[in-house]
């Protein structure tokens, strides 16, 4: 599970101190799904980033299955990371050289060689339930806007994540592709006992979770 | 805001990049403008350097024999008096030869070879030039060249150059003993001629040392190397020498020097018999007689002399007068009696009347004569004095037997006979007693009695009686015998002539030195005029364009800096590509947004060839001090400086702002065919890599590997010579090789990437392929520049000692050479015995040639040989078939076998030469290959074309053009005897022994002919330092440009780097560890740099394949891989720049794409 406590952000900048997040907190168990909302500049990615292990926190602590991943080295922290927390970003990030279920497979690259048919096997199959088992070879500029963002949800989830973070999937994407890429994050979140959360400004596609946060002035507000 | 405001706010929003740009047109503009400027730098050094060493002096007046010093005089002041013997061969008084106009004091100078041994320390110098000098030779310096306060020398004191006294490490009054060669008007090579004249001995005292600006290094011919030059007094030097008033050199200045052309007329107006050789004799008073004081009149002499001799009397008698050894007749002989060849006429007219009637010999006896005489029937007739007649008792019909010497270079001294029939017998009167028809010959006619002879060939004077003592006492020279001319001719005739004078009855010397004048040219004593300054101008353009050299040296750092401006052009556009589409969507047509680059690019190629203008005159200066010290093994002098002069610069300039253009130009291009949506959102970065083989790629490859295949085996059948052949057949692997690397990315983007030990690397190299043009950029450059860089390096020359007779030394262990001609051979007892060489000499093998000197042409010389050394090979030689041959016009088995026959391949124009010369010299000083012609001036100023045959491969005959001995001595007769030297060991003949002991027992036993030996295998090693440096230039240079190319990897992988921030990112985020991403890159790096040097490396070696088989260990391995190590080095160090790209790159902007 996933716990962020008492979590606060400062950013240094020629005025000064300017706070992005303040005293924030915010837990998901597994199999819990959350969407944060909030207008641009309000923190939520940062938030987001802080609960993944990317960006240390000014004050506060993250606890993902029990560990901060801020105690760790920078070696362990990554391992930690490739291990337990899954990313899907607005732009899909993906690799331009790389085919689609290279794209996938990427993250496992350093893990274990011995797991290779394995992470094969499931890229395989993530891709089958992502609707993307015809590009397996395709590359990422074959693709549309929502396919490359099917291939960054499966990428996210070849490790079979603790955790599955997605800072604003779709906002780059339109309604309809829009539509079919939260769809598809309940679905896989719902056949996977991992917690989600989910960073968007569209009302619409955090009305799908139960778990609903809106932050302003790098405070969290909403249901519980 | 205007365009031009546009412009300004970006090139100073997009400084960074900028810079980087202009700085790489920078370094091309350096680079370029320095190589050109080197060039001309060093052209302009040589020239001042000639300039200074030339003094005041624009021309030089020679001839091939001595002439008097008066000439000078002649050629520049009037003369008071127009008597007879002021006539010239113009058949002008002398006060005409000077009227054309005033000429500012043409100098005479006696010049000579010699050897110079410092006392004090017992250092020696050979190969120094002595000058005989008065006054006049620093008046001459001090009108035209502002040298002063330098007067003499006088007495016995000498000036010295300052190279010359360093290497004594001489000062004021230290004894010196000067050793010279004795010039000879008498030819060496005819019987008369002295050949065991060792080198006159001159102690002198050094005056002063005077500096190059004093006139100290004063040299006719240009040359760069240390001027080692003394200079003595001309009268104390003429008296030394025997040459009383006889010079060899007039130096002209002024106006009149600098037209060559008005200065050969006055020369010609100048110049009298006597400079020529010839004088006038009163003969008994009754006669006029024309002798050379050469002995022998040449042909064309005897010719013109028989000419005007027939023009201003009437009769002509041409003699030739020869010494016997003996007079045979009867049983009895007369030793050593002078025979004279005259017309037949002209000996009848002189006949006793007693002895014209037949049969004077008792009947009794006139029977077994008649019996006798009849073998003797066709015996040529001979006529004796009546003195000879009576001490030999021989009557008409009786059998007449000479005894004489002959004397040839090649076989030496020999004796010969020829018998005659007895014709008559001349009253001791008249021709019987006329003693000047004998020339004078030193040794021989000035002697008061026999027994004083001195001649040059053995005297036997136990045989002389006393009978003949007293005609000698009373008629000294005259002859004893008399023969037709042509018989005479037939046994007597030399190379240098076949006339000893020519007689006429009494005539007016006025008329007659009129009538020589009229038919005697200034030609015939092959006077000439060489115009040195202008030479010197000329020659200083150098054998080696340093300029063209320096481009081709530096042509990686220019082709590696204009990558990469090209590469920060690119980047800086691509950069912008947005901002590009941004303009295109607010309407700005492609023509407008392509101007606005093209001013931005103007203004930082302008800035950049500004800066780099600059910079080449600091590389220029940086090249030429490196000429000076670590390089100075290509160049020999540490006299080369910085000049700065525009035209290299602009042209530097220019090549840097239309490439860097160029680049600006082919970007945009490159943009073309994306959209402006395309542009706006960056999609042109994501590659279309296509996982197709392009079919066309695969043909190239194979194609190339098949022709290269092709061309290795026609190689080594011989079909194809074998280094152009593996060379070529290197440089089409590298096509090959970048083709397959071309292949290779696509095939990368074929393999499937999945988790494991390599998967990094495969990531790494999936990673090169996303950019396929860039990588293919980088493997490029480092795979072309190791090619050649290996490649060059097997073209390192190393010299080992071989005795092989077909190696560079041609098997020999020593080249000497000689201050004074040998004319006895050492290969034979005589021979050592005249040359006073031990026995130790038998067990040598002495090769010997003749010598013209002249401009050394081989690559130790940075001037162009205009008049180059010429050499003359003996049929010994030639036929010993030593050193080996890289191309020849060899057309038949037997001179495919020895090409060196070559040389006496009959040619159908007189006036060509075959010549065989070192490959390199033929390349890189004449700029000829065989079967073209080198026109120099012939020694009767007409031009002869030396036609190459063959040449020689990697030999110590590099300095010199050979030809036979036959040409030889039929162009160049004047320089006698044998001045060269290839000396090596008999196999099997005793202990060997090394060079530097042959070389120390040699020199000791010739030091009176000023004999100089080196170690062949040193003298190869001096020629391969040269090459070598030149290939160190080119390595030192590549090596740059490699560097420069590695940084260029550098740039792309950061590039790279940076244009993938975000994936980075995004795997670090999944978990990937710095570490990790570290090892993609240098896996990255590794693939390109790795493919580069491998590729490079592989066709290096297909390409010094026979390099390889022949010299094999002899190859500098391993100085060539630590190049390349030190480049996979640079490469390292590049990838490891772009790896902190990698740790530093931020994770949350990069995944924020901020």
């Amino acid at each position: 599970m996933l716990i962020v406590s008492h979590v606060s952000k400062d950013y240094l900048s020629p005025q000064g101190s300017i706070a992005i997040l303040n005293d924030t907190s915010l837990a998901v168990e597994s199999g819990d799904a959350a969407a944060i909302t909030g207008p641009s500049g309000s923190g939520k990615s940062t938030l987001l980033y802080i609960a993944g292990g990317l960006e240390p926190p000014t004050t506060g602590t993250v606890l993902i299955n029990n560990t901060n991943p801020y105690s760790l080295t920078d070696d362990e922290a990554a391992r930690f990371r490739g291990a337990n927390v899954g990313f899907v970003f607005q732009d899909h990030c993906l690799l331009p050289q790389c085919s689609v279920i290279e794209n996938v497979l990427a993250p496992t690259l350093v893990d274990d060689p011995a797991r290779s048919r394995e992470y094969v096997d499931r890229a395989r199959t993530l891709l089958v339930e992502v609707g993307l088992e015809h590009r397996l070879t395709h590359r990422p500029a074959q693709l549309s806007g929502g396919e490359k963002q099917r291939v960054a949800i499966a990428r996210a989830l070849i490790r079979l994540p603790n955790v599955l973070l997605c800072d604003e999937p779709t906002g780059n994407l339109d309604q309809r592709n829009a539509d079919m890429v939260a769809d598809l994050l309940v679905s896989l979140h719902r056949s996977r006992a991992m917690a989600l959360v989910l960073v968007t400004h569209s009302e619409s596609i955090a009305s799908r979770f139960a778990r609903r946060y809106t932050i302003t002035d790098g405070r969290l507000a909403g249901a519980p | 805001m205007t365009t031009l405001q546009y412009a300004a706010a970006s090139l100073r929003h997009y400084w960074r990049t900028n810079l980087a740009a202009a700085a790489g047109v920078a370094v091309a503009v350096a680079t370029l403008g320095g190589a050109l400027l080197v060039g001309s730098s060093v052209r302009a050094s040589l020239s001042e350097l000639a300039m200074a060493r030339l003094g005041g002096v624009h021309a030089v007046v020679t001839a091939s024999a001595l002439f008097t010093e008066s000439l000078a005089t002649r050629l520049g002041t009037a003369s008071s008096s127009a008597s007879a013997a002021g006539t010239t061969l113009a058949g002008t008084t002398a006060a005409d030869a000077a009227a054309p106009g005033a000429v500012p004091a043409p100098v005479p100078v006696l010049a000579l070879d010699g050897m110079v041994i410092h006392e004090e320390s017992g250092r020696r110098a050979t190969g120094v030039q002595v000058f005989g000098v008065d006054d006049r030779f620093w008046r001459l310096h001090g009108v035209s060249h502002g040298v002063t306060g330098v007067n003499g020398p006088s007495g016995r004191t000498a000036y010295m150059s300052p190279a010359l006294a360093a290497e004594f490490g001489a000062k004021a009054d230290d004894a010196l003993q000067l050793r010279v060669q004795k010039p000879s008007a008498i030819p060496s090579g005819v019987l008369q001629g002295r050949r065991d004249e060792p080198g006159r001995a001159v102690r002198l005292t050094l005056g002063r040392v005077l500096t190059r600006e004093q006139a100290g290094e004063f040299s006719p011919s240009p040359r760069q190397g240390d001027a080692r030059t003394i200079f003595v007094p001309l009268d104390r030097l003429q008296r030394d020498v025997d040459l009383p008033g006889l010079a060899n050199m007039v130096l002209v200045g002024g106006s009149l020097g600098a037209d060559a052309t008005r200065l050969r007329e006055r020369v010609r107006r100048a110049v009298r018999i006597e400079d020529v050789g010839l004088r006038v004799r009163t003969v008994a008073g009754t006669m006029t007689a024309i002798e050379s004081g050469a002995g022998y009149m040449t042909d064309i002499v005897a010719a013109g002399v028989t000419s005007a001799v027939a023009d201003a009397s009437g009769a002509a008698t041409p003699v030739l007068t020869y010494l016997a050894t003996a007079i045979k007749a009867n049983g009895r002989e007369t030793p050593y009696s002078l025979i004279s060849a005259l017309p037949r006429p002209v000996i009848e007219r002189e006949l006793d009347p007693d002895t014209r009637t037949p049969d004077a010999r008792p009947s009794s006896a006139s029977a077994t004569a008649s019996a006798s005489l009849s073998p003797m029937a066709s015996a040529p007739p001979i006529w004796l004095s009546k003195w000879t007649a009576d001490d030999l008792d021989a009557r008409r019909g009786d059998t007449v037997t000479l005894d004489y010497f002959l004397w040839s270079d090649e076989g030496g001294l020999s004796s010969a006979s020829a018998s005659f029939a007895l014709a008559g017998v001349l009253p001791m009167k008249g021709l019987a007693v006329d003693r000047d028809l004998t020339p004078e010959y030193p040794g021989v006619s000035t002697t008061e009695a026999m027994s004083d002879w001195d001649p040059p060939f053995p005297v036997d004077l136990t045989r002389v009686r006393k009978k003949d003592e007293d005609f000698w006492r009373e008629h000294r020279t005259a002859p004893k015998a008399f023969l037709r001319l042509e018989d005479g001719q037939r046994l007597w005739k030399s190379r240098y002539g076949q006339v000893t004078s020519v007689r006429t009855p009494a005539v007016d010397e006025t008329v007659l030195r009129t009538a020589l004048a009229a038919h005697l040219p200034a030609s015939v004593a092959d006077f000439r005029v060489i115009p040195v300054r202008a030479d010197a101008v000329a020659a200083a353009a150098g054998t080696t364009d340093f300029g063209e050299y320096f481009t081709y040296f530096s042509f990686f750092v220019v082709v590696a800096s204009l990558l990469l401006t090209a590469l920060f052009f690119r980047l800086g556009i691509e950069q912008r590509s947005t901002e590009i589409g941004t303009l295109a969507a607010f309407g700005f047509t492609p023509a407008l947004v392509r101007r606005i680059f093209l001013l931005e690019g103007a203004v930082l190629t302008g800035a950049g060839a500004l800066v780099g203008t600059a910079g080449a005159i600091g590389f220029t200066a940086a090249l030429m001090a490196a000429l000076r010290t670590i390089w100075i093994g290509a160049v020999g002098t540490t006299a080369l400086h910085l000049t700065v002069t525009p035209v290299p610069l602009i042209a530097g300039a220019l090549g840097g702002i239309v490439a860097g253009l160029g680049c600006v130009m082919l970007t945009l291009r490159s943009f073309r065919r994306t959209s402006v949506r395309g542009l706006m959102s960056g999609g042109w970065m994501n590659p279309q890599v296509s996982a197709e083989r392009p079919r066309w790629l695969l043909a190239a490859t194979v194609g190339l590997v098949a022709v290269a295949a092709g061309l290795v085996v026609a190689g080594a059948t011989g079909a194809v010579p074998g280094t152009a052949a593996f060379f070529g057949s290197g440089s089409l692997l590298l096509g090959a090789g970048l083709c397959g690397v071309a292949l290779g990315l696509g095939a990368i983007n074929r393999r499937f990437l999945t988790p494991g030990p390599r998967a990094l690397v495969r990531l790494g190299m999936r990673n090169a392929s996303a950019r396929p043009s860039r990588s293919l950029l980088s493997v490029a450059l480092i795979a072309g520049a190791s090619f050649l860089i290996v490649a060059v390096g097997a073209f390192r020359q190393g010299t080992e000692a071989s005795t092989d007779p077909h190696s560079g030394t041609g098997g020999y262990s020593l080249v000497a050479e000689s201050m004074q001609p040998l004319m006895h051979d050492p290969a034979t007892p005589a021979g050592r015995d005249a040359l006073n060489l031990g026995a130790d000499a038998a067990n040598l093998d002495i090769a010997r040639f003749r010598l013209r000197p002249g401009d050394d042409a081989s690559c130790a010389n940075l001037y162009r040989p205009t008049s180059p050394r010429l050499l003359g090979a003996t049929t010994a030689f030639v036929a010993a078939n030593r050193f080996s041959f890289s191309t020849s016009l060899a057309s038949t088995d037997a001179e495919r076998a020895n090409p060196w026959q070559l040389l006496n391949r009959p040619v159908d124009d007189p006036r060509v030469v075959p010549v065989i010369g070192d490959a390199t010299s033929l390349a890189y000083a004449f700029h000829v290959a065989v079967g073209d012609d080198i026109v120099i001036d012939g020694p009767d100023g007409q031009p002869l074309k030396l036609r190459v045959m063959a040449a020689l491969r990697d030999s110590v005959l590099q300095s010199e053009l050979v030809m036979s001995d036959a040409q030889f001595t039929r162009w160049f007769p004047r320089h006698e005897g044998f001045r060269v030297f290839l000396i090596g060991e008999r196999p099997g003949a005793g202990t060997p022994h090394t060079a530097d002991a042959i070389a120390t027992q040699l020199e000791g036993q010739l030091s009176d002919f000023g004999f100089d030996a080196q170690s062949a295998e040193d003298r190869l090693a001096s020629y391969h330092r040269v090459e070598n440096t030149y290939l160190s230039t080119f390595q030192a240079l590549g090596g740059l440009g490699l560097v420069l190319g590695t940084f260029g990897l550098g740039t792309v992988l950061l590039r790279n780097v940076l244009e993938r921030r975000r994936e980075m990112a995004l795997l670090r985020a999944t978990g990937y560890q710095r570490s990790h991403l570290v090892r993609a890159v240098v896996a990255e790096s590794a693939c390109l740099l790795g493919a580069g040097l491998a590729i490079g490396l592989v066709c290096a070696l297909v390409a010094i394949g026979p390099a390889y088989a022949e010299r094999g260990e002899g190859l500098p391995i391993g100085a060539t891989l630590g190049l390349l190590a030190a480049v996979a080095a640079s490469g390292l160090v590049s990838t490891l720049l772009a790896t902190r790209a990698v740790g530093s790159t931020a994770l949350l902007p990069s995944l924020k794409h901020e």
